[in-house]
Formats: structure tokens, C-alpha cells, sequence
């Protein structure tokens, strides 16, 4: 560990005084938080990940902040959104997905909000879970995945691999404002945020901007991603900015690939929902029974179909090795010519024609006669087989007799087809590890949140107020939010003074005088509305703080 | 020190003060329109617009 680091971690916890916490515009003193849940409380106003996994009551209060977020009620009067009541639920969808396509970055720099260690945060989080226990579905605590995230070097790839031994980032999760206060940091020109922050504020848009109600929503945490499930329609999953329909999600896309790792390859540690959570550690479930068993039922729909010709020709599309097994024959001049399969995929990249569907044809038209050949090459399969098996019928994943079937045309001496009929069965059919577990998950009945889309920001905010003492949500929704006139000050100032390391590392090089003088020539400016306090790291990392 | 800031900027000085000084006694007293820093060398007294009222003290 490098002198450097160290002060770049965060500091030693230690005692904070807070009296007289009230605003202006509402006389109220809010009742102290008891010291048992200090932690969870203070944790609303850092929203790390790891933070999530272990009070997953955070999860929906971040949905619940952005939905009370001013800034995101102001949306609405966006020209981009004007007539949205005359689209479909989709084509909803649709919009707002462009709108965060174009206002918000995928941001994975995890220096974002500075770094902390393995022991302080196992410290942190004893009382709630083990240290194995953590260790094994955290990413930040050794999680490595399965086989395939070993492949593909999945620490490299988050860039984790360069905190080195105990030392771990904070990955922080951004509320809408912080989100948005990116564009203020050199080299953002958008708003931005991590996946955690994208899904949430999904979440909160699809149902302020697109009316889509709650109860359809569905938040999916894994150790290394965050999704949501929307139930519309056949389905839909959120992937940091981006829609995957069902349709998609079959497609055998390098960008479908790329959405389906998560529930491909991890557990699923939480489901979030209007109506509670299931966590895959601890016993009690807050979630709707009935709520969380249509969910099931949604989910396992959207993420299997039968294999026709299409699903084949997409799971060669994913399988690009596979292709080498095949090859495509195809008139020419009244010749019968022959093409490798690859040939044929490679020329999908730059045509609007695909194998997979009824613009084959067009596609091979396409392609230059040089690249066929006039006689049928030796040992690969020919795909124009599959076109007559798969007429009229399909192949159900469900069914061995239908498995045998496709097992008996997929026959070849190609080495590379050896298991293709359980690789495509599995391309077609995903089995997620969800968090619910027969024999320990107890469902436990939890207060309900009731809000509709046809309410407005009073209500809401009204109806959140009316329910904090009986839905931890929702009461932590106004902690993550930072909303000084509507809480007990002390959890967010022992969030400020203990987890806000980025300031005081940046500054080291600074005397004290310099220090307060760089302070004190911060734009007069803050990130959040009204009686809504920015951390100490949001006023350093977008530099700007509340004044006048 | 006559340059505007407010809570935020108070809580955030504080902040990075108790990590440079940890046995400094420092104290935020946060009035509507002002936030006072105590502890930092010189009093600060810097304006706020977010309305609140209180007293941090770490």
C-alpha cells in the first residue's frame, strides 16, 4: 500500500454532537435514529454497493429519492417528452431510453468516490453478515464468478485487479442530481453514472415520465450488475442505458451477449419491488408472495423460447466458432454454390440483411461470387437442412422427445458442434439463480408504499411522510436524498465525516489556509434543490457547494 | 474570510479538517441564511440558501 493510498481512504470514525435540526420552512425535529440502525441510515447517504447488499432497503430508497427528485418531475416538461401519453407503454420506453442514451454516460471509473478497505467495511457490516458470507457474493470482497468471469478476467475487466490486496473502492451509487452533476467534472460533457444509479433511475423514470406503475417494476442486483425487469409485454430488461427486449435477447448479438452476463453467469443477491425485497441471504422476504411469483413466472417467460430457424441462426450468430461447422447453399446463375456460413455472418455487419430471417436471401445476393464455392465442402453442415426441419415446427426446450429430434439433425464430424445441442438448448432457456430459496425464504407481511402514477410530487412526497414509521424505505428515502429538513442530521453527517475520503486526498498538497481559500472559491452552487445537502466528496468531485 | 459558501461547503471543510487535525474540536452552527465553521483557525462565516438550522459539532 502506497503512502498515496492510505490517505486516500477513508477516515477513522469518531464521535459527532448534532443539536437543533430543523428547517426554516418546516419547524420539525426529527427523532434521533437509534444507534442499532445508525449504520443502515448513514449508509443511505453514501449508497455504495456493497452498502446495498447489506441493507437492501436501500436499493428501492434511491428509486423512491429520485421519484421525489425535483429534477426528474422537470423532465416532463421536456419537449422530448410532450404527446408521450399517445405512445404505447413501449414506445414510452422508447423515449425515455433515447433521452438517457443522450443525457447519461455509463461511468465504471471506480476512483469516482475514492477507496476504503476490506477490513474496514467487514468491520462495518459484522453485526448484519459474516465475513464469509460477504466474501463469497461480493465482487469487492473476492467474488470472482463462475467459470466464465475466470475466463474473461472479470477483476481486470472492472478494474479491480489494480486495488491491490485489502484495498477496495467505495463504487458508490449516484442519486439523479449527482447523476447529473457529472457534466461539472472535467471531461464529462453528460450526466453519468454507475449501473446501480442507471437502474434506479430507470426505475423512478419509467414511472414518473412513462406512467409505467410500480407494481410491473422489478430491480435485479447481482454482484457485479444491476438490471431492472419491466413487465411489459413480453418483458423487457434495462442494461445500464439501454432496453433488451425479448426479441433481442435471443438475437446472438455481441451487445445481447453483453446484457445477458449478469443473470447469465451470476446469482441474483436482491429483488427489489414496490412492495418489498427478497435478498438471497437473509431469510425474510418483504416482497408481495403473489407479486414475487408473477415476477418468477414473468422472468423464466422472457428468458426462454422454442428454437426455430431463427433462434438457430442467432445461436450461430453468439457461437461464431460453431459457424465453421456449417455452410450455406445458394443459387447462382442456375448453379448450386456454396458458402461458408462465417462468410455469411461477416457480411451481416455491414448490411441492413440478416441470415437469421426472411432477408437471407438479400443477404447472399449481397455477397461477391468469388467467396462461393461450386462444390459442397466436406464436413460441414448444410443450413439450408435446418430450413426444412424447422418448417411448421418448433423445438421446445421443455420436451426430450423434441431435444432428440434436433439432437439427430445436429449430427456432424465437425468437432466443433460437440455439445451444440446443449449449448443452443441453453442459449434458448436460462435458468436464473434467483434469490428465493425453498425452506428459507420467508415471505413476512410489509406495509405498502401506494403510490400510482396519476399521483403528483406532493402526494407522493405526502404519502412517503405518512408511512415512515412503518416502511424503512421509504424513511431512508429521505436520507438518501440528503434532505436535511426531513431527517435526523446525524446518520448523513456521520456518512460525511467517515466515508468522504476524495477531498481530503485532493487536497493534501494544500495548506490549511489554501485549503479554506479553495473552499471558499467554489462556485456558489448546489447540486441538489431546496433543503437537500450534497456530501462533502459531491462538493469536491463537481466542484460547486450552496451559497447564495 | 468574506468568501460565500454555505453548508455544504462547511460540512465538506470540516470534513477534510478532522481527517488533517483529528483532536481539532470543531463545531458547524447552521442558520438559515448562514453557516458558521469554529475551529479551523479563523471563524468562517459563509451564507446559505438552503434554510436550515443546527449545530454539528465533531
Amino acid at each position: 500500500m502506497t503512502e498515496t493510498s492510505e490517505r486516500f481512504m477513508a477516515t477513522t470514525p469518531t464521535e459527532y454532537r448534532i443539536t437543533t435540526m430543523t428547517s426554516t420552512t418546516a419547524d420539525i425535529v426529527h427523532p434521533p435514529i437509534a444507534s442499532a440502525a445508525l449504520e443502515k441510515y448513514s449508509s443511505a447517504a453514501t449508497l455504495s454497493d456493497m452498502e446495498i447488499f447489506i441493507f437492501p432497503e436501500l436499493l428501492y430508497a434511491l428509486v423512491l429519492a429520485n421519484i421525489t427528485s425535483p429534477r426528474l418531475w422537470r423532465w416532463r416538461e421536456d419537449p422530448w417528452f410532450a404527446n408521450l401519453h399517445k405512445l404505447s407503454p413501449y414506445r414510452r420506453m422508447l423515449r425515455l431510453k433515447q433521452y438517457i442514451i443522450d443525457n447519461y454516460e455509463f461511468n465504471l471509473d471506480l476512483d469516482t468516490w475514492g477507496l476504503t478497505t476490506q477490513e474496514t467495511e467487514l468491520t462495518r457490516f459484522e453485526p448484519w453478515m459474516s465475513r464469509d458470507i460477504i466474501g463469497q457474493s461480493n465482487a469487492l470482497f473476492g467474488y470472482e464468478g463462475d467459470k466464465y468471469y475466470f475466463d474473461i478476467d472479470i477483476r481486470r475487466h472492472f478494474g479491480l485487479d489494480k486495488y491491490q490486496g485489502n484495498i477496495i473502492p467505495y463504487w458508490k451509487t449516484e442519486t439523479l442530481e449527482a447523476m447529473d452533476a457529472f457534466r461539472h467534472k472535467p471531461q464529462y460533457a453528460r450526466g453519468a453514472g454507475e449501473c446501480v444509479s442507471l437502474s434506479t433511475l430507470y426505475a423512478a423514470a419509467l414511472f414518473v415520465i412513462c406512467g409505467v406503475p410500480l407494481d410491473d417494476i422489478f430491480l435485479l442486483a447481482t454482484p457485479l450488475h444491476s438490471q431492472n425487469f419491466i413487465d411489459i409485454g413480453d418483458g423487457v430488461l434495462t442494461n445500464n442505458r439501454r432496453l433488451v427486449t425479448k426479441n433481442m435477447w435471443f438475437n446472438g448479438t455481441e451487445q445481447s451477449a453483453k446484457a445477458q452476463r449478469a443473470l447469465r453467469h451470476e446469482q441474483v443477491t436482491i429483488v427489489g419491488h414496490h412492495s418489498g425485497f427478497v435478498h438471497c441471504v437473509y431469510p425474510e422476504a418483504t416482497i408481495n408472495p403473489a407479486a414475487y411469483e408473477h415476477f418468477s413466472r414473468a422472468i423464466h417467460s422472457y428468458l426462454s423460447t422454442n428454437i426455430n430457424m431463427e433462434i438457430m441462426a442467432n445461436f450461430l450468430r453468439d457461437e461464431s466458432v460453431m459457424q465453421k461447422c456449417f455452410q450455406i447453399q445458394h443459387e447462382r446463375h442456375g448453379k448450386q454454390r456454396y458458402l461458408p456460413v462465417e462468410r455469411l455472418y461477416a457480411y451481416e455487419h455491414n448490411s441492413p440483411y440478416k441470415v437469421s430471417d426472411s432477408t437471407r436471401e438479400k443477404l447472399l445476393n449481397e455477397i461477391d461470387e468469388d467467396e462461393f464455392f461450386s462444390e459442397p465442402m466436406e464436413g460441414r453442415l448444410l443450413l439450408n437442412r435446418f430450413d426444412e426441419f424447422f418448417k411448421n415446427r418448433q423445438i421446445d426446450v421443455s420436451s426430450p422427445a423434441d431435444i432428440e429430434k434436433l439432437a439427430n439433425e445436429l449430427k456432424s464430424d465437425c468437432s466443433l458442434t460437440k455439445n451444440a445441442v446443449s449449448r443452443l438448448v441453453a442459449f434458448a432457456k436460462l435458468e436464473p439463480r434467483m434469490p428465493y430459496r425453498e425452506g428459507h425464504t420467508k415471505f413476512v407481511p410489509a406495509q405498502a408504499l401506494d403510490l400510482t402514477p396519476e399521483m403528483n410530487r406532493e402526494e407522493i412526497i405526502a404519502r412517503l411522510e405518512s408511512i415512515r414509521g412503518s416502511h424503512v424505505s421509504a424513511d431512508l428515502s429521505f436520507y438518501a436524498a440528503r434532505d436535511f429538513a426531513r431527517i435526523d442530521w446525524n446518520p448523513v453527517v456521520k456518512a460525511a465525516m467517515e466515508r468522504n475520503p476524495v477531498c481530503i486526498h485532493d487536497t493534501e498538497t494544500l495548506s490549511d489556509h489554501e485549503l479554506i481559500e479553495r473552499i471558499a472559491a467554489l462556485p456558489n452552487e448546489s447540486i441538489y434543490d431546496g433543503t437537500r445537502v450534497a456530501q462533502p466528496d459531491e462538493v469536491w468531485n463537481y466542484g460547486r457547494g450552496d451559497g447564495f | 474570510m468574506d468568501a460565500a459558501t454555505g453548508s455544504e461547503r462547511a460540512l465538506c471543510i470540516a470534513n477534510i479538517w478532522k481527517a488533517r487535525h483529528p483532536d481539532a474540536h470543531l463545531t458547524v452552527e447552521v442558520e438559515p441564511t448562514l453557516a458558521n465553521v469554529h475551529g479551523v483557525g479563523v471563524d468562517i462565516a459563509w451564507p446559505s440558501s438552503k434554510g436550515l438550522v443546527g449545530r454539528i459539532e465533531v
